[in-house]
């Protein structure tokens, strides 16, 4: 049991790694093993939801940046969305 | 940007049927590491490319557009199907596929996922919340 956990975890570690380099490194590299050694688990759709995160954020960026060159209000603009929130930090709107 | 996620087809209308969940992650699998502009110019009427339509027209606003380009082109190039090849467009696209990602997998496990909201004013105890906005750096 102890064995095939550990092998099991030795695995996963491999494809955390993997999707670490991922998106620029492996484009077309060993994709097919990669394919068959990728095990469904919760701690894969963690890392997506991670990513999408981050994603969001790199979306965001620019976004707000082209907005404040378009000389948009953003703060008129993000109580528009959601009023009376209290940010920690202004860079948080 | 996440709504429609609680329902499997994401709220886009597409002809197929019920998609099994080893195809869910079958699709998750293929598509992670595609360039989402590719997957786009292979099948441009994909469940995919129908998904970048409708949220891109959703999330950016036609005053945003406007004010960003001086025009609506982009928006109606993509309103009739189109995925233009803009640096704009191409950043929306690597936000959608993240999220098309996440949702795959979300409905590749055996039981679904929920998606669950707290609504404001609600109490919550520290020991189960963990920062997800900043670095540790940054607070304080």
């Amino acid at each position: 049991m102890i064995k095939e956990a550990s092998q099991k975890r030795a695995k996963l570690e491999k494809n955390l790694k993997l999707r670490g380099l991922s998106t620029k490194e492996s484009e077309g590299s060993g994709d097919e093993n990669d394919f068959y050694s990728v095990d469904l688990t919760p701690e894969l759709f963690t890392s997506a939801i991670e990513t999408a995160f981050k994603a969001i954020h790199n979306f965001s960026k620019p976004l707000i940046n082209m907005m404040k060159a378009a000389g948009w209000d953003l703060d008129a603009a993000a109580n528009s969305i959601e009023s009376n929130v209290v940010y920690a930090k202004r860079a948080h709107q | 940007m996440f709504s429609g996620f609680h329902h499997e087809n994401f709220s886009i209308k597409a002809d197929s049927g019920a998609v099994s969940k080893e195809s869910f992650f079958h699709q998750f699998l293929a598509s992670r590491e595609m360039d989402p502009l590719d997957m786009l110019c292979q099948n441009p009427n994909s469940v995919f490319g129908k998904f970048c339509t409708s949220k891109y027209l959703v999330v950016v606003h036609p005053k945003l557009e406007a004010s960003f380009f001086g025009n609506l082109d982009q928006r109606n190039y993509i309103k009739w199907g189109g995925h233009p090849r803009t640096p704009f467009y191409q950043a929306f696209l690597k936000l959608a596929k993240s999220i098309w990602l996440s949702h795959r997998l979300a409905y590749s496990f055996d039981s679904n996922v929920k998606v669950f909201q707290v609504t404001r004013g609600s109490e919550f105890s520290l020991v189960y919340m963990e920062i997800k906005c900043c670095k540790k750096s940054d607070i304080g």
